[in-house]
């Protein structure tokens, strides 16, 4: 379905009440994987708010992303057993590396960035997935190498 | 009409009137930076308007802006432990603003400069580390300039905005990160704006300033 279609979908099954905004953001991403301006734009229009006021919303939460999730989306897990092992950390060296920040892709459009709640592999914590395949134990040390390997791959690919 | 203690003085406020009002209006100061008459609730949460008050024999720390008043109470506006959290709350706004008096559109007109003197320090922080972000200055509007390393977030701007109806500023993102902006961070000069500069006006400091009044933003 084109995109413009599925968020006429959504919006057509809500009632345009303050209540409704958080869950309709939440299914455009799901469904469209990001929100973007014109997006943002139509929502506004829907509940009769200020752009401004649903930007402020979408920032607010750190669960919606403005820019699409890019090639090779890294969701490095700050789950319990992760966070504890410095999960933060493996965040923070992607974030230096890929010079983005946490819901951001890179200008190329190769990597984006996020994190995510526990994916059950928490015996072999700190640990990163991308593109369904897991990274354990993974330390800032690591973090270069894994993106060397990717951008090799994507040349090759 | 409810009437109160504050600092010792007996003064009257109308029923349901926030602390801070019901002060100025008798004459005691206290300070403050992000209350806006009017508002329903304090939109930044600078904390320098901090006060204890005793009603039926309980104290509590309340914002005055934000806390209304009640017959029979005890306000002390100035204590020792009071004086500590506003020293706490002002190092912490200073922190991330880019102090840059001279070359500063408000430097005769500054509220902080103000607030600096009435709480006896001085506008660099003594204790925090000073930590101004890299934000871009939105230099689009014909009129005015908005350099968002000088807001203090508090949220004055936003709020008169949105009372014309027009809503250009909100608060955006959280925590250290938080800025007020325009939505999706665009230009001032592309969102309909009709100058009404009310926003300029309202601004404590100098983050939204009048083009002509010869302020700049860098440096
Ligand atoms: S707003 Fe301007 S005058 Fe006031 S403290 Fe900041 S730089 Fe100085
Ligand atoms: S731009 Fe000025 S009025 Fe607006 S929030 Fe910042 S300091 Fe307050
Ligand atoms: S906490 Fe990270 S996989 Fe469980
Ligand atoms: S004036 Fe009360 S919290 Fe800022």
């Amino acid at each position: 379905m084109e995109e413009s279609k599925q968020i006429e979908e959504i919006l057509g099954r809500f009632h345009p009440e303050r209540e409704n905004l958080l869950p309709v953001l939440q299914e455009i991403q799901e469904k469209v994987g990001y929100l973007s301006r014109e997006v943002m734009e139509s929502v506004a229009h829907f509940f009769h708010l200020p752009p401004s006021e649903i930007f402020s919303v979408v920032t607010f939460y750190n669960q919606f992303r403005r820019k699409p999730p890019g090639r090779n989306p890294i969701h490095v897990c700050l789950g319990t057993a992760c966070y504890l092992l410095g999960g933060n950390l493996i965040l923070d060296a992607f974030s230096r590396e890929l010079q983005i920040k946490k819901g951001d892709t890179t200008e190329d459009g190769n990597f984006g960035l996020e994190s995510t709640a526990c994916f059950g592999c928490c015996n072999v914590a700190p640990v990163v997935k991308i593109n369904s395949q897991i990274y354990p134990k993974m330390t800032p040390g690591t973090v270069e190498e894994v993106i060397i390997n990717l951008r090799d791959k994507d040349k090759k690919g | 009409m409810p009437s109160l203690v504050i600092d010792g003085k007996e003064i009257t406020a109308d029923p349901g009137e926030k602390i801070l009002w019901a002060a100025l209006r008798s004459g005691i100061y206290i300070p403050n930076l992000c209350a806006t008459e009017g508002a329903e609730l304090p939109f930044g949460g600078c904390r320098l308007c901090l006060v204890e008050v005793e009603v039926g024999g309980r104290r509590e720390m309340v914002t005055a802006c934000s806390e209304p008043v009640q017959e029979k109470m005890k306000i002390y506006t100035y204590t020792e432990k009071i004086a500590r959290m506003r020293r706490t709350a002002f190092e912490l706004i200073m922190s991330d603003h880019h102090i840059d008096c001279k070359n500063c559109a408000k430097r005769k007109d500054c509220q902080l400069i103000r607030l600096a003197s009435s709480l006896k320090m001085t506008l660099q922080p003594k204790t925090l580390r000073s930590l101004v972000r890299d934000l871009p200055v939105d230099d689009s509007h014909p009129l005015f300039t908005y350099d968002p390393k000088k807001c203090v977030k508090c949220g004055k701007c936003v709020f008169v905005c949105q009372g014309i109806g027009k809503s250009f500023l909100d608060f955006t993102y959280r925590g250290f990160e938080m800025v007020v902006t325009t939505f999706d961070h665009l230009p001032l000069s592309s969102l309909g704006c009709e100058s009404c500069l009310e926003c300029v006006k309202v601004c404590p400091t100098g983050a939204l300033f009048l083009k002509e009044s010869g302020g700049t933003a860098d440096g």
